[in-house]
């Protein structure tokens, strides 16, 4: 590298110190590099908006109604009663990127921040640049009615449920969705993408209503390009992805595998299965390290859940919920922490409350489940842990636990590089060291909750000159209040891309960047650290190469040259504890990949460490070791394609639950534990001992193999 | 025996086919396959059971052939067979000619009757001045009737409008460029079918209708007179509008296919594929019994059509015109084999902006349809019928169209073929 870089302070910042890694990257180093940078607009005010979340928990008075700690212009507020004595609020929106406003909008969290600590509050918060086109924000959003909702001919409310997909790239009009007289079971589809209608309901894009979709398919007759066009789904006038266009799209065929029907079953039972669709922005998608993934996620379910209530009001009844999100997240405390877990646990928390407050019946025990795939990492060598050298026998207590690790950071990547490591609250002393590919010698980082560092060339004398060589950034967060924080601290390192073409920034150098970390920690605890994702999604272009962890120790390859599949004691670098880092919660349930010839567990279906909770179950995400993939929808209908991964495994379960629901009279609903409840079936399969031999592994596969597609499939054949 | 494929002299065109890097196989899109008539590629499935050209024999068994008429000839009996004469000029002799023959005789008598005038659209209403050309249809008056002048051997002749297309202006261009890199986004997607494409598809439609080199031989020979006509009609507009490519107004298009040699405007892909759908729906359907064939094959057409834009070599007006002609073309063969009238049809691409091609919006129920984008009135269907009279009709075009009805069976018969 030319120059003369070194560890430094970043210069003085006003933004709020509450900002999540992420949001403070992109707002102040990243914004040449960030996903909007490579993008065809339309409009000036193309990505001129913000997204933002405030999160903050607080102390209250039993019985007290406090006003709204934080409001702004613009943003909604979800709040929710854990116990007596907490409130948690989330406080939401978009907001225009004008300096004035996103200037007045940080002054005031800055304000929010300075009662942390004096009472007992948490803060949380994440601003990014909003993924949205111009034509996707509306000036005049009516947030506050709802739209009309009329059950239709032959639903029972009693078995009535609702699964919900929020994805990449959905059909919402195929053929699968449909009940043979030709309307459609969806409901509500939510395009983010979308573009904007005056007296929208929802905060950007476009919403569809069934009436709708049933109209634009009246319109068009059989023509199901037309079909897209008229629902907005396809249309290269506007620039941008258009993932419907593809043969092959995530989520259809996801949303396929958890809710659809053939068009010409004589059973009924497809009106009960009521369908709610979210395609979230195809640029969250394509930010694969899913930093925008927490807000639109939040904003998807926040969405789905005030569907499911205008859907439960109308029926007097709390209609149980099921979502699938067939995400996964790399990065993440992975001890049920991580925001959009906890948030996840609010909305639905809000649910309750809301339901509880329009006298529907069942509210305190509405039925809402989040149904996750527990990710493709297994193989990736992204995950490494190292535990405490000391012993519960009192040992030398004060000896410091180390990991030490070679990040391989690939050359041409045209994308920034994040390396999280977690510690126990608890962890003291801590030190880090980096060293980058050529000099090779350790530099000691300050490790600064107030104070994130940069690596940067310090012999350029100008200012914002000098900005420009930042190739690495460290964030350190530590002793957030128990309320609603991770319980756990954080060193957050992000490396900008090695491939800078178009932009004037330096490159960051490729190679093996070494990271030492030491900390004070209990016996039994644990250091760990996670490589975000950065490989492109299906069917999207690459922007970002992955990178990973090198250690001689871990060996790849087994003495007969297949892939390993199992850790060894000696190496860092772990595949067990690859987990999806939104998939730790214990109120999710979460399902791996197994081959359903076989029987063997996907190769790459990452499983749990110690530490964090296992999955529940594993469904068959590919026939063979070579006959990759589930055959369910393509884009369009009539068409069938496959996908493999464990993407496709959780729908499956999604399916079978939203059945068990739909069959179970409502006052049992509230003694179903749907975990326990697959955990049982799965059990029940293994039992059968289907495949001779020992059931999968339980930190990847829980209880064990659940082909229940195959069964469901067989049966759907002899009706 | 060595059969050689003779008429590969019409292939020969092929090497014109534009940055051909694949050479004979019909080139990037257009003339080339012409070559169908006579052997590989163009209508012909099976390219070489199309071709039927005799060919030659090869020296040793012609020196056989010598030996052997030595052999058996004996003294000569002067004229012993007595077919008969054949009548000059009777349609069904195209029963006995070799396919090329047919497909030589059947070009020029399609191409015989198009002209095609250049003109001037003038600036209005916030249109710039842009070149346009009118492509006629030859009325041809017999002279024996209507006794004008008894002493001419040659028929009267007046031309009529059978379509005109106008360039867009360069702004219109300019916005169509930003859906071509839209559109880039399918190339992934669409690979397979753009590198197959890249001659006559064909096969795209055989897969729809089920043709066949033996039992739908006829078909394919009208088939195979359709992409000519199309080609040859696409490539005299093409010059005369004299549109730049998309690669030419940047240089981030990075077309996934060579550029070829024309002009861009309109698409011959689209002409070609429009006009071969609209054929093979008015001999397999006539009565128009079965829309939903129709639909298949507009739908495939529209297909071809757009991978072009995804490939990086076309912009989607470039399609819309294509259409519009190449259905223009396909209904007026129609007329020519089957005595029928057809509207004439306009389209003047200025004012087109961002809008994207959409078959149906050019298309529907069977019909043409007009277009109108915001205020410029893309496509106009509609003005002083052309008029096929008698003599405007082809005798051996009609024979052969007749061929090709044969081939199918009455859809109309919907109790389960009986």
């Amino acid at each position: 590298m030319r120059g003369d870089y070194n560890w430094a302070p970043e210069p003085p910042d006003r933004r709020p110190m509450s900002l999540d890694p992420y949001s403070r990257w992109f707002l102040t180093h990243g914004t040449e590099f960030e996903f909007s940078a490579g993008e065809a607009s339309q409009a000036d005010t193309d990505f001129n908006y913000r997204v933002v979340v405030v999160s903050y928990t607080r102390t209250v008075e039993p019985g007290e109604n406090p006003t709204p700690l934080f409001s702004f212009d613009g943003l909604e507020t979800a709040s929710y009663r854990p116990n007596e004595t907490t409130e948690t609020a989330l406080v939401y929106g978009l907001v225009p990127n004008a300096e004035s406003i996103s200037g007045s909008l940080e002054e005031a969290i800055i304000d929010l921040e300075k009662k942390v600590g004096v009472a007992e509050i948490s803060l949380e918060s994440m601003i990014l640049r909003a993924p949205l086109r111009q034509r996707s924000v509306p000036s005049n959003p009516d947030l506050d009615t709802e739209p009309c909702w009329e059950p239709p001919i032959g639903l029972d409310p009693e078995k009535a449920v609702i699964v919900a997909a929020i994805d990449d790239g959905i059909n919402f009009a195929h053929e699968r969705f449909r009940l043979s007289d030709g309307t459609t079971r969806v409901d509500f589809a939510w395009h983010q993408d979308g573009t904007t209608q005056e007296g929208t309901r929802v905060v950007f894009g476009r919403e569809w209503e069934r009436h709708e979709i049933d109209a634009a398919a009246g319109d068009t007759a059989g023509d199901e390009g037309a079909l897209l066009h008229r629902l907005g789904l396809v249309d290269f006038s506007l620039p941008g992805t258009h993932p419907v266009a593809r043969r092959t799209t995530h989520g259809t065929h996801v949303l396929d595998l958890a809710a659809g029907s053939s068009p010409e079953t004589s059973s009924d039972d497809p009106v009960n299965q009521r369908i709610i669709s979210v395609q979230i922005p195809c640029l969250v998608t394509e930010e694969t390290s899913g930093a925008l993934l927490g807000l639109f996620h939040m904003l998807s379910v926040q969405y789905i859940l005030q569907r499911a209530r205008r859907i439960s009001k109308k029926l007097k009844l709390a209609v149980p919920v099921v979502i699938n999100f067939s995400y996964a997240v790399a990065g993440g405390p992975h001890n049920g922490r991580h925001f959009i877990e906890r948030a996840f646990e609010a909305l639905i928390g809000h649910h309750r409350e809301e339901l509880e407050r329009c006298h529907v019946p069942y509210a305190q025990s509405a039925v809402v489940e989040i149904v996750m795939p527990t990710g493709n990492r297994h193989l990736a060598r992204c995950h490494a842990s190292a535990t405490s050298v000391n012993d519960a026998c009192g040992e030398d207590p004060a000896k410091p636990t180390e990991i030490s690790l070679s990040w391989r950071i690939p050359g041409r990547d045209r994308s920034p590089n994040y390396l999280e490591l977690w510690l126990p609250m608890e962890a003291t002393d801590l030190s880090l060291e980096v060293s980058d590919p050529e000099s090779q010698a350790p530099a000691s980082v300050t490790l600064d909750a107030t104070a994130p560092q940069v690596f940067w060339d310090h012999s350029i004398a100008q200012e914002d000159d000098r900005r420009c060589s930042i190739i690495a950034w460290v964030h350190y967060t530590t002793d957030l209040p128990e309320l609603f924080s991770h319980q756990r601290q954080r060193v957050f390192l992000a490396i900008a891309p090695t491939d800078v073409l178009h932009i004037n920034r330096r490159p960051a150098l490729p190679g093996d960047w070494k990271i030492k970390l030491k900390a004070k920690i209990a016996p039994g605890e644990s250091i760990d650290a996670w490589i975000q994702r950065d490989a492109p999604p299906l069917g999207y272009r690459s922007r970002g190469v992955q990178s990973y962890f090198e250690d001689p120790a871990y060996e790849r390859f087994d003495s007969l040259g297949d892939l390993q599949d199992e850790d060894n004691a000696r190496s860092t670098v772990r595949r067990l504890g690859s987990l999806s880092g939104i998939a730790t919660h214990n109120k999710a349930v979460v399902v791996g990949a197994y081959r359903y010839r076989d029987g063997v567990p996907g190769l790459y279906s990452a499983g749990a460490s110690e530490h964090m909770r296992a999955p529940n179950a594993m469904a068959p995400a590919d026939t063979s070791r070579h006959l990759e993939g589930v055959l369910a929808a393509g884009s369009r209908s009539g068409t069938q394609v496959t996908i493999s991964g464990t993407s496709v495994a959780a729908p499956q379960v999604t399916r079978y639950l939203a059945q068990i629901l739909s069959g179970l009279p409502p006052d049992q609903r509230v003694n179903l534990d749907c975990r326990a409840k697959v955990e049982e079936t799965a059990t029940s399969f293994e039992d059968r001992n289907p495949y001779g031999g020992e059931k999968p592994d339980s930190r990847r596969g829980g209880a064990g193999r659940l082909p229940i597609l195959e069964e469901q499939r067989f049966q759907v054949e002899r009706r | 025996m060595t059969i050689s494929a003779v008429a590969g002299g019409a292939g020969g065109a092929g090497g014109a086919g534009g940055a051909s890097l694949a050479g004979g196989a019909g080139g990037a899109g257009g003339a080339g396959g012409a070559g169908g008539a006579g052997g590989a590629g163009g209508a012909g499935i099976v390219g070489g059971a199309a071709a039927g050209s005799a060919g030659s024999y090869g020296p040793l068994l012609a020196a056989a052939m010598i030996i052997s008429r030595d052999g058996i000839v004996g003294k000569w009996n002067h004229a012993t067979l007595d077919p008969g004469e054949l009548t000059g000029g009777d349609p069904d002799n195209m029963a006995l000619w070799a396919p090329w023959v047919r497909a030589f005789v059947v070009e020029h008598e399609l191409l015989s009757r198009l002209e095609f005038f250049g003109f001037e659209a003038s600036a209005s209403k916030g249109q710039e001045r842009e070149p346009g050309v009118h492509v006629a249809h030859l009325n041809i008056r017999d002279h024996r009737k209507g006794g004008e002048d008894e002493k001419s051997d040659f028929p009267k002749v007046s031309y009529v409008k059978l379509m005109s297309l106008t360039r867009p202006s360069w702004s219109d261009f300019r916005n169509q460029l930003d859906l071509v890199n839209t559109y880039a986004d399918l190339r992934v997607d669409r690979s397979p079918e753009i590198l197959n494409q890249v001659g006559f598809p064909t096969p795209f439609f055989g897969t729809v209708v089920s043709l066949h080199p033996e039992r739908t031989r006829y078909t394919l020979e009208v088939v195979a007179a359709a992409q000519l006509l199309a080609a040859k009609v696409a490539m005299q507009v093409k010059h005369a509008l004299a549109c730049r490519r998309p690669d030419a107004l940047s240089p981030q298009v990075q077309p996934m296919i060579p550029t070829p040699g024309h002009g861009t405007l309109p698409s011959a892909h689209a002409v070609e594929a429009f006009i071969v759908a609209t054929v093979l729906w008015k001999i397999i359907d006539p009565q128009a019994a079965a829309p939903k064939l129709r639909d298949m094959l507009m739908a495939q057409a529209e297909r071809i059509a757009v991978n072009r834009t995804v490939a990086g070599v076309h912009f989607p007006v470039d399609s819309i015109a294509g259409a519009v002609l190449g259905i223009t073309l396909g209904e007026y063969m129609h007329a020519r084999a089957t005595r029928a009238d057809i509207e004439p049809a306009i389209f003047d691409g200025r004012g087109i902006g961002h809008h994207d091609f959409h078959a149906g919006e050019i298309f529907h129920d069977g019909q043409r349809r007009s277009l109108k984008v915001r205020n410029a009135k893309i496509v106009k269907i509609g003005g002083r019928d052309v008029k096929i009279r008698k003599e405007d009709t082809s005798k051996p075009l009609s024979w052969l169209w007749q061929q090709a009805l044969k081939e199918w069976p009455d859809l109309r018969s919907g109790d389960g073929g009986q």
